[in-house]
């Protein structure tokens, strides 16, 4: 079986923890609960045909991606890069974060995130998204599970 | 002082060392924090997920030492938050991996509590900005998609959640939205969670410093009040103290400064005359722990109906209850049968 380090990353209170409990365990709590450090587990995905095993990585948001240790980041394969589309100054740093990102993890996969999505209208998601200076990769709503799934499952396929 | 060297030099941790051989199997350990019996001989990363990518990447990587902080991870032995260095060792010819557990789970729970403070009111400031720069400024419904509703809520309910721990930060604030935003409360309600961040920074940097030193309590507390009480002269104070209170005790003076002026702050809702009251005493645990007890009264208003005052007090008392958790004491919240008054009890403990 393939194994794979992937990183759920961005500034805090994005919702990181929420789409790793997403993800790992179909749950979601409204209760904000900040994370500290780094939480470890895994799911094994079906990608291409293929048994993936990703070793998903929470880590604690910090409001730029320099001040995350690097040692956490040591030999991930994708980066997962949340932002909370109902609060603006959670993508703001999003050129200087990927571009350190990229040069940090050469070759690493990585997805940007909106989250959220279910706190906006319409009128307002079209409006966060133009503030947002680059492409999303997934529009996602971790309280709904709104393509939790289908953000890993693309980038599992992504990384085999 | 940083949080590394408070880690390493003040407090006491216990420190757990594993040998992992070439094949990635558990070798030898001292057993300090868990008991490892049942894995020696076993691939650690079957047991334990950090390892299926880490031991490789590790081992691949040019570095001999590496280091990972505030690790929780899904290992029934390892419940809490540690620290794990990685060292490359050579072990008769054999090209091992010693594992170090460093058991900061104490110190990162209390650092868990500050952050969770930071990051609401961080949180809570930038919807305040949002809200500000929006053009929608007219929209009642502008923050309940964030924040809960109270509208239909007495004080007495969210005084028992609060309790029971099941009221935060979020849940004061709701309050204060429900009540205050629509009129002037927006910028107070910054300038009152800047305030915060303030003193919730300040209480981190003494508790690091963790100054201790004999102080005659009464004088102390009394001298505190004074000088609070100068810039809040629409209050009227009392001050007692219970019989047995030693008359000199060991203590932090600039926590309890802290404590004292949180719990008299005031609230913009609080520029009427109010009567506060401090009664102080002096208690000991079923285990004998000394108790300094502040119980602090202060008036509300005789209506049932929340106000932006009572939503003050409970910004005020849900941030007290997150500190005073944090240095082992506990606080307690009661509010009388007409709501006029509610009743702090802050339990500090004692050296």
């Amino acid at each position: 079986m393939i194994s794979k380090k992937v990183i759920l990353t961005g500034s805090f209170g994005v919702g990181k923890t929420s789409i790793f409990n997403q993800f790992l365990f179909q749950k979601f709590s409204d209760k904000y609960l900040t994370t500290i450090g780094v939480k470890v587990n895994k799911k094994t995905v079906e990608a291409k045909g293929q048994e993936v095993s990703l070793l998903v990585w929470d880590i604690a948001g910090e409001v730029t991606q320099d001040k995350v240790p690097t040692s956490y980041f040591l030999g991930a394969s994708g980066i997962i890069y949340v932002m909370d589309l109902s609060r603006p100054l959670t993508f703001e740093k999003l050129d200087s974060d990927i571009a350190y990102l990229e040069e940090l993890l050469p070759g690493a996969a990585i997805k940007i995130v909106g989250n959220k999505k279910d706190l906006l209208s319409k009128e307002e998601l079209l409006e966060a998204q133009q503030n947002i200076s680059k492409k999303l990769d997934a529009i996602t709503s971790a309280k709904t599970g709104e393509n939790i799934p289908d953000l890993f499952l693309n980038l599992a396929e992504e990384l085999v | 002082m940083t949080l590394n060297r408070h880690k390493y030099n003040t407090r006491f941790h216990k420190h757990q060392i594993v040998l992992i051989d070439d094949k990635g199997r558990l070798f030898e350990s001292c057993d300090s924090i868990f008991d490892s019996s049942e894995y020696i001989g076993l691939p650690l990363e079957d047991h334990f997920y950090f390892f299926e990518s880490e031991l490789v990447n590790f081992q691949k990587s040019a570095a001999t030492k590496t280091k990972f902080e505030k690790v929780k991870v899904n290992f029934k032995s390892l419940p809490g938050y540690y620290d794990f260095v990685l060292s490359k060792i050579d072990v008769n010819g054999q090209n091992c991996v010693l594992w170090e557990i460093f058991d900061y789970t104490t110190i990162y729970n209390e650092y868990l509590i500050i952050q969770q403070l930071r990051n609401e009111i961080s949180i809570i400031e930038q919807y305040v900005s949002k809200y500000q720069s929006s053009k929608k400024q007219d929209d009642d419904n502008f923050f309940q998609s964030n924040f809960r509703s109270t509208k239909n809520i007495k004080l007495s309910d969210l005084i028992k959640e609060l309790e029971e721990s099941k009221f935060d930060l979020f849940s004061s604030i709701s309050v204060w939205i429900d009540k205050a935003y629509i009129e002037k409360g927006i910028t107070e309600l910054k300038e009152c969670m800047s305030g915060l961040i303030d003193e919730i920074n300040f209480f981190v940097q003494q508790l690091k410093a963790s100054n201790y030193e004999e102080v005659n309590i009464s004088d102390y507390v009394s001298s505190l009040i004074a000088k609070n009480n100068n810039d809040q002269t629409a209050t009227i104070y009392s001050t007692s103290y219970a019989e047995g209170i030693p008359k000199k005790l060991f203590l932090d003076k600039k926590i309890i400064e802290k404590f004292i002026r949180i719990l008299m702050m005031q609230g913009p809702g609080q520029e009427q005359l109010v009567e506060k009251s401090l009664r102080m005493a002096y208690e000991k645990s079923f285990e004998g722990i000394p108790f300094l007890v502040f119980n602090f009264k202060e008036q509300v208003e005789s209506v049932s109906n929340l106000t932006s005052t009572s939503a003050c007090i409970l910004i005020k008392i849900t941030i007290l209850k997150s500190l005073v958790n944090m240095i082992g004491g506990t606080l307690k919240v009661k509010i009388d049968e007409n709501e006029a008054y509610i009743t702090t009890d802050l339990f500090f403990p004692l050296k």
